[in-house]
């Protein structure tokens, strides 16, 4: 079993190595299908993977299996070990399947453009890194992993480097990365000090019988929540997401969306045995979750770029994701993960389409009445608006409102950040459907038009719209073609699947019927305090699925009276709510505090030390009297220009035969 | 035996090399180099790990001042030789494929500067590394002087000669009197790293050999404040020479630390470790700064390398057996990122007409292979997780975390100031829009035989530190004992 989880990880890897170095060799959409069956042929190692786990004896679902000593020194234990258990593999199944997926669609929607295969070795080597993420049994692994998905994103995000506004978005996000990733460094320091090991194993065994709420093991698993949200676009890291739209459409759609973003979920259940002793920590990533979803969806009512509106729309769902795995509700939290990456995924994949048939624009105030020009996509993503606004019977439904419920067991002030939570998610309703009334509703704009006459727009020249600067056609977005989803058979098939996901996937968790996470998951949480004893009683639960339910129809009836029905009247209401829409358009100003808070005394630091320090203190004061003694050197060395070698000679002599005979004298 | 061919097989090649016809010398000179890096890599595979200083050498040299001509290879200098053999080779190799005025002499100056750096590292006895410690000047004050492209570069070459040679007086007379004074009563002097280990001094008088020892390694590396010769100096010398100036010799330094200072002065590197361990974080802070404000490339690299020798520092004054090994990993993981840096800045150079960054950019999109190097060279730099030197700044950080909590932290600013720089080093070159005089193309083989292996080891470490950590775990934990015991 194990020989098959290390084939999860060698194939991604396999896959980067043949389409990098074949890179120039591979004729047309190779590369694409080479990366895609990577994938495939790890997802089925995976498959393989789950049905041997569900074989053994429900104790025995943890195994564990070391490749070689990483680094095994001075009482530190860093080896490549992977655990693989009910947790592990359920991310590993939906990591490789929803990545086989959007590869598929990747292979249509790229193509053309000049850097394809380069973007399909980066993709695949994405997938490895998260696979290396899920399947990590030690600390160091999981770092190594936290990294380089970090560095694959950057890759990704920066893909078409010509742009500057790509490169600077990278930059963000693989700093802001990198701070988490000290964070987890710092935190795995705490761990090894209390525990003496880096061996998750050995750590969640020792776990229970530790003092609640120490104070070196709560600042370590804090910094590793500083790792968690950095990752997981938490606040206040959370900056980089919006502008990792930088990237190619189905970046985001599997990076941005599906996976990556979630490792932090994912990291805080898999230490559930340290989050349960420190429940101080936990505390605080349930605050920060709810803090996070709220915000955010508050963001994304206001803003016009379609990939933006998606991405905090991530970013809140992450929250209520985060906030449940922080206060305990861990399945509905990896549920929630699940049927998120399927309809997000779905939702990107429809924003990708919608895109092409733009060429390449993204501003909602452009779009509309892409009804009836663009069908498939139109229906794909009401499903996923559906599944994302938590209207019954789709998956988002289901899953989002076991969080709440299950949140809201913990009573006392948890019920606050239920309330938030219940809020977010009528504004959730609301900015979903604002979007698709206003890509797919009202009159259709010229390129609709030019679509339902069976002609697909191509623009003269692309302008960036964040700089206005023409598009580099070399390396530069998008490529000369563009793909809808109507026109193109891998990229219906991709939708398609993620549709019927999206809608069916709900059924694994029904409230009183059906339990297939939980009980799968169960041997990872085999004596959690709260895995059990949180869930909700019957008349609780269907209370809240009715709330949920009418929450999300309210949403988007409200959606549809500003949006669809009186058109025109939120400008209206943004002319009356000024002050609350600046903040929401402008994204509470974390750009800008954070740009002043760290951002710019760093910069003011480096221009002291460039223009002032260097040159007045280091080149003038020390060395001083400096410039005397180089000028007394040059001179001296211009006399002796012939004959430098001796006089250094001489004065090495001379010095060491002064000082040796001084000592001689003084013994 | 083995260590004296080694040593002096470079010197004699290039002697030879300077003396056979200007067509062949250069090659010869390479071949030498080689061979050296053969006999290392033979050195690793032969390297029994539990048994102590090996293939040790011990002649009487100088009978009257107890100077002994003594060679030994433990776990402290086994990857670091390593280094030096593989860095010259790379340089030399590099050199070859440029024509040099007066070429004989120069892989003489070269070949003769790999003797003193493999001197100094397989030294076991103090005067004797202080020979090699001074001799490693000579040549590199030639090759730069005459060989450099900078326009002042004999003021340049001049600073850093007064820099090093004040350090080198500071520590010549240190030296001599840590022999002298601590041969007691009827004691022969006796200058033997093994004897001065077991002869301890009074503290008073070990401060300030102390900071005799310290100013001279701290201008070698350099570490802030001392560094004011680095810049001018940098921007004097040859890329290929520079490679190996910076990527080997600084190590020279810090190597002393961990070798001498360590054990022959534990109370005073005890005392002084707060003092050391704050101008270690002061270099990190501010090499960073200047590397991601700097627009010469060759500089970024020179800044980094502050920050960079600055963890190391910080490593070893963690004065804990994590902190010194992470600081011996990351000595060489500093050497392997930095040649290749050096060598890619010449290539990059070559194709922007500039070392400025500004007149870099969008070279990548037809130098994909060039592109990938560099990217992964860059991320090695910035100590990505994955990489050898994230395992070295892992081990640092996590002993200075163990000794002093508040300085790790503070250090640890350092990383991401890393992220910055070292992004910014690459995206300037290789990607943004295509620089006005930019004429991108591809790595050349003749260049890729020189840059593919160095990765490839580069690559190699990043899968298997291991085997750097567990040969010099056994040799690093004895060497610095004395000074852990007085920190207990």
């Amino acid at each position: 079993m194990t020989t098959a989880a290390w084939l999860v990880l060698a194939f991604p890897l396999a896959g980067t190595v043949i389409i990098g170095l074949g890179h120039r060799a591979w004729p047309g959409r190779m590369a694409g299908w080479i990366g895609t069956l990577a994938i495939l042929a790890s997802f089925i190692c995976s498959i393989v993977v789950f049905v041997n786990l569900q074989d053994r004896d429900e104790h025995h679902r943890q195994v564990t299996s070391t490749l070689f000593d990483y680094a095994d020194t001075v009482g530190v234990d860093a080896k490549l070990t992977i655990l693989v258990d009910p947790l592990s593999v359920l991310m590993m199944l939906v990591v490789t399947g929803v990545s086989t997926l959007i590869h598929l669609y990747s292979v249509t929607y790229m193509t053309g453009d000049r850097g394809f295969s380069r973007y399909f070795a980066y993709l695949n080597f994405f997938v490895f890194s998260m696979l290396v993420l899920v399947l990590a049994g030690n600390f160091v692994p999981l770092i190594i992993g936290w990294a380089f998905v970090g560095a694959a994103s950057y890759l990704l995000i920066s893909f078409w480097y010509r742009r500057r506004t790509a490169t600077r978005a990278g930059v963000k996000a693989f700093v802001i990365n990198v701070v988490g990733d000290i964070g987890l460094m710092f935190g795995a320091y705490f761990v090894l000090r209390e525990f003496a090991t880096l061996d998750f194993l050995g750590v969640f065994e020792q776990a229970p019988g530790t003092a609640v709420n120490t104070g070196n093991l709560v600042a370590g698993m804090i910094l590793i929540l500083v790792g968690a949200f950095a990752k997981s676009a938490q606040m206040p890291f959370h900056t980089w997401l919006a502008d990792a739209m930088e990237g190619p459409t189905p970046v985001s759609s599997l990076i941005h969306a599906a996976t990556m973003v979630t490792a932090g979920v994912y990291l805080i259940a898999r230490l559930w045995p340290l989050f349960e002793v420190t429940p101080a920590a936990a505390n605080v990533a349930a605050i920060v979750g709810a803090v996070t979803l709220f915000v955010a969806a508050t963001i994304a009512l206001t803003q016009t770029d379609i990939k933006r509106v998606i991405a905090y729309s991530t970013m809140s769902q992450i929250g209520y994701m985060i906030m449940g795995v922080g206060a305990g509700a861990y399945a509905a939290g990896m549920f929630h993960f699940m049927t998120h990456a399927f309809f997000k995924a779905l939702l990107f994949m429809g924003a990708g389409s919608v895109i092409g048939a733009m060429a390449g624009i993204q501003d909602m105030d452009r779009m509309g009445g892409f009804r009836r020009a663009m069908p498939f996509t139109f229906a794909t993503m009401l499903v996923g608006g559906l599944a994302l606004s938590g209207v019954p019977p789709f998956s988002g439904f289901f899953s989002k409102d076991e969080i709440l419920a299950w949140t809201a067991q913990r009573g006392g002030w948890f019920w606050i950040l239920v309330v938030a939570g219940y809020v977010a998610a009528f504004l959730t309703a609301v900015y979903t459907f604002r979007m698709i009334f206003r890509v797919f509703g009202g009159e259709p704009v010229p390129e609709a038009r030019e679509l339902e006459q069976g002609h697909l727009h191509h623009a003269e020249v692309h302008v960036n719209p964040t700089d206005g600067e023409v598009e580099d056609t070399d390396v530069g977005f998008p490529g000369p073609e563009h793909f809808v989803a109507e026109r193109a058979f891998p990229m219906k098939v991709a939708m398609g699947t993620l549709a019927l996901l999206a809608t069916v996937a709900g059924a694994l968790q029904i409230p009183e019927v059906t339990h297939a996470i939980d009980s799968f998951l169960h041997p990872t949480f085999e004596g959690s305090r709260y895995y059990e004893s949180l869930a909700p009683s019957e008349s609780f639960t269907f209370i809240g699925m009715a709330v949920g339910a009418a929450i999300g129809l309210g949403g988007i009836f409200v959606a549809w009276q500003l949006w669809s029905r009186h058109r025109g009247v939120t400008a209206q209401l943004i002319t009356r709510l000024k002050p609350l829409y600046a903040l929401s358009h402008n994204k509470w100003y974390f750009d800008e505090i954070i740009d002043a808070l760290f951002v710019r005394p760093a910069a003011w630091f480096g221009r002291f030390a460039q223009q002032t320090f260097e040159r007045l203190v280091v080149n003038g004061a020390i060395v001083g009297g400096a410039s005397l003694i180089v000028r007394a050197g040059s001179a001296a060395v211009r006399a002796a220009q012939s004959g430098l070698l001796r006089s250094y000679a001489a004065l090495l002599v001379l010095g060491v035969g002064g000082v040796a005979l001084y000592f001689l004298l003084q013994s | 035996m083995p260590l004296s061919i080694l040593i002096w097989l470079p010197a004699a090649v290039g002697l030879v090399a300077a003396l056979l016809p200007r067509a062949l010398g250069p090659r010869v000179a390479a071949l030498g180099t080689l061979g050296a890096l053969g006999i290392a890599i033979g050195l690793i595979a032969d390297y029994d790990p539990s048994s102590g200083l090996q293939h040790v050498t011990d002649e009487t040299w100088i009978a009257e001042l107890g100077i002994h001509y003594k060679l030994g290879l433990d776990g402290l200098n086994l990857f670091l030789v390593a280094l030096t053999t593989l860095g010259f080779a790379a340089a030399a190799v590099a050199a070859n494929f440029r024509t040099w005025e007066r070429s004989r002499l120069f892989y003489f100056h070269l070949l003769l500067g790999e003797t003193a750096v493999l001197g100094a590292f397989l030294a076991q006895d103090l005067a004797l590394f202080v020979a090699f410690f001074d001799l490693m000047l000579i040549p590199f004050y030639f090759l730069a002087g005459q060989w450099g492209d900078g326009e002042n570069r004999v003021a340049a070459v001049t600073k850093l000669v007064v820099y090093t040679f004040v350090g080198s007086l500071l520590m010549l007379a240190a030296a001599i009197a840590t022999g002298v004074m601590s041969a007691g009563d009827g004691q022969e002097i006796s200058f033997a790293l093994s004897d001065l280990r077991e002869r301890t001094l009074g503290e008073g008088t070990q401060q300030w050999l102390f900071l005799l020892f310290a100013v001279a390694f701290l201008v070698k590396m350099p570490a802030f404040p001392l560094h004011g010769w680095m810049p001018d100096g940098y921007r004097a010398m040859p890329l290929e020479v520079l490679a190996v100036f910076s990527g080997v010799l600084s190590k020279v330094g810090a190597y002393g630390f961990l070798r001498i200072v360590l054990p022959t002065f534990p109370d005073a590197s005890a005392h002084f470790q707060e003092l050391m361990l704050i101008l270690a974080v002061v270099s990190i802070l501010y090499g960073s700064a200047m590397a991601f404000t700097t627009t010469n490339a060759r500089l970024v690299v020179g800044y980094s390398s502050v920050a960079q020798l600055g963890f190391i520092t910080l490593g070893i004054f963690a004065l804990n057996d994590q902190g010194a090994q992470g600081a011996l990993l990351q000595m060489i993981n500093h050497g392997l990122v930095v040649v290749p840096l050096f060598l890619i800045i010449g290539l990059l150079a070559r194709r922007a007409g500039s070392e400025d960054l500004r007149d870099m950019g969008g070279i990548a999109f037809r130098a994909p292979v060039l592109a990938t190097l560099f990217l992964i060279v860059a991320l090695a730099t910035l100590a990505m997780p994955g990489s050898s030197n994230f395992i070295g700044e892992f081990l640092i950080l996590l002993g200075v975390f163990e000794s002093k909590m508040a300085i790790a932290f503070v250090a640890s600013i350092g990383i991401a100031l890393a992220a910055v720089y070292g992004l910014r080093l690459f995206i300037r070159a290789m990607h943004n829009r295509v620089g006005a005089s930019v004429e991108s193309r591809e790595i050349a083989l003749r260049d890729a035989v020189v840059l593919v292996p160095l990765v490839a080891v580069i690559l190699f470490f990043a899968v298997y530190p291991q085997l750097a950590l567990s040969r010099g775990e056994d040799s690093v934990v004895s060497t610095i004992a004395p000074a852990v015991e007085v920190t207990r």
